[in-house]
């Protein structure tokens, strides 16, 4: 019996492929990292039109300068990520555009260090169908300051690697850690807060059945 | 492993990282005794599952189609000036050629026969007699470009000189331009007037073994 496997080319082979005018690596590049960066964007923004836009820039930067991507510094996911994320802060430091989460009683030690746009934000409504559940942890998530934002969204949305997101957000690996440790911690106060009465003793419940599975 | 220790742990442990055994046991053996600790693990465990039922529900979230579409535009008008630029260039590429081909033809063909065969260059006296042993006083020259653009053009105005002279040969032997006396125009065989003293210059087509082929008079 013999096993095929699909051929996949690499995404430096596409590059190059694309960089000489090939319009079918592009595409195939372009449905290869598109998803996990528009979902990175709204996630960070809340904000489908938001993510739209961006994800269109990221790729209108990589047709105007591929020759830019070091594979040496990371994949190109990550590099796109990275691009998605300046755009991104770019874009809210410019419009102001999002409103900021009612409750959003952030303590000054949490405020953003060095980059960024403004600690808390929250976006509009995002779609009203999905569960209360859901909607909450989206809420939370978007109400976290944007340095423990982005390494939530990217290491447990996302699920990529420390090394991934090290190489995204092009900071210390240890930094990923530790900013996921403390984001992780502020979004379970914030779900605390969210949590009815009488709905922690089924979400441990939940937790325990995960556990013991 | 005391609280704060197993606080550091804890949300890699809900998160399912990999750690070392001896570790995990004893964070786990802490939270079976410490009812706080429990509780946190719980809590963190709790948030993975809502995390990760947020990213399933978000898993096939996409840019639109339209994305896609206004990138492939761009994608095709930032390609076209590259792509102009490189058919301008192979264009002009093909253009230096061809116009280096006619130079190179034309100059080919301006040149003398006598110049592209050296061997074939012979003297009026060998033409005449190519034993050597005729009196002959006709000086060879070589023909002059004008005189061989002549004799491209007017190769059919020779006379052949021996039965197995061809005109499809022509570019395989020499032509000489040769001053004749009648003497060496009858020792061709040709025939001469009462003028027998004057000279005549004459284009020769001198065969590679040098016997002259054939002649054309260009001046009395």
């Amino acid at each position: 019996m013999s096993i095929v496997r699909p051929i996949t080319q690499s995404d430096s082979y596409l590059l190059r492929r694309m960089g000489a005018g090939d319009e079918e690596a592009f595409r195939t590049l372009y449905r290869r990292c598109q998803g996990p960066v528009y979902r990175f964007v709204l996630h960070m923004s809340g904000n489908p039109a938001v993510a739209e836009d961006v994800t269109q820039e990221v790729f209108l930067t990589l047709i105007r300068d591929a020759g830019r991507f070091d594979p040496s510094r990371g994949t190109l996911p990550a590099y796109l990520l990275g691009i998605g994320r300046n755009l991104l802060f770019r874009r809210l430091e410019k419009e102001k555009a999002f409103v900021a989460f009612p409750e959003g009683a952030e303590s000054d030690e949490l405020e953003p260090q060095g980059n960024s746009l403004h600690p808390h934000l929250v976006v509009a409504a995002f779609d009203p169908v999905h569960n209360e559940m859901i909607g909450r942890v989206r809420q939370a998530v978007l109400s976290l300051p944007v340095n423990y934002r982005e390494v939530v969204v990217l290491c447990d949305l996302q699920e990529m690697s420390y090394e991934e997101v090290a190489a995204a957000l092009r900071c210390a690996l240890g930094t990923v850690r530790s900013r996921l440790h403390r984001g992780r911690g502020m979004l379970m106060d914030k779900l605390r807060e969210f949590r009815k009465p009488g709905e922690d003793a089924a979400s441990v419940r939940k937790a325990k059945l995960a556990r013991n599975s | 492993m005391n609280c704060k220790e197993f606080q550091a742990l804890a949300q890699g442990l809900a998160r399912d990282e990999r750690s070392d055994v001896a570790t995990m046991e004893d964070a786990l053996t802490h939270a079976d005794s410490c009812e706080s600790c429990d509780a946190l693990l719980e809590e963190a465990e709790s948030l993975t599952c809502d995390l990760r039922a947020l990213a399933a529900r978000d898993a096939e979230e996409a840019a639109p189609v339209r994305v896609e579409t206004a990138l492939l535009q761009a994608f095709r008008q930032h390609r076209e000036p590259a792509t102009s630029t490189s058919q301008l260039r192979r264009w002009l590429a093909a253009v230096a050629g061809i116009a280096a081909a006619i130079i190179l033809v034309t100059v080919l063909a301006g040149r003398p026969k006598a110049l592209l065969h050296p061997s074939g260059v012979a003297t009026a006296k060998q033409l005449g007699q190519p034993g050597g042993s005729s009196g002959a006083s006709a000086a060879p020259q070589k023909a002059s470009l004008t005189a061989a653009s002549e004799d491209e053009e007017g190769a059919n105005s020779f006379v052949p000189l021996s039965g197995t002279f061809d005109l499809a040969s022509l570019s395989e032997d020499a032509i000489v331009r040769v001053v004749l006396s009648g003497e060496d125009l009858e020792s061709l065989g040709l025939p001469v007037g009462d003028s027998g003293d004057e000279q005549v210059v004459a284009d020769l087509i001198i065969a590679n073994d040098g016997t002259p082929q054939a002649i054309r008079v260009v001046s009395w």
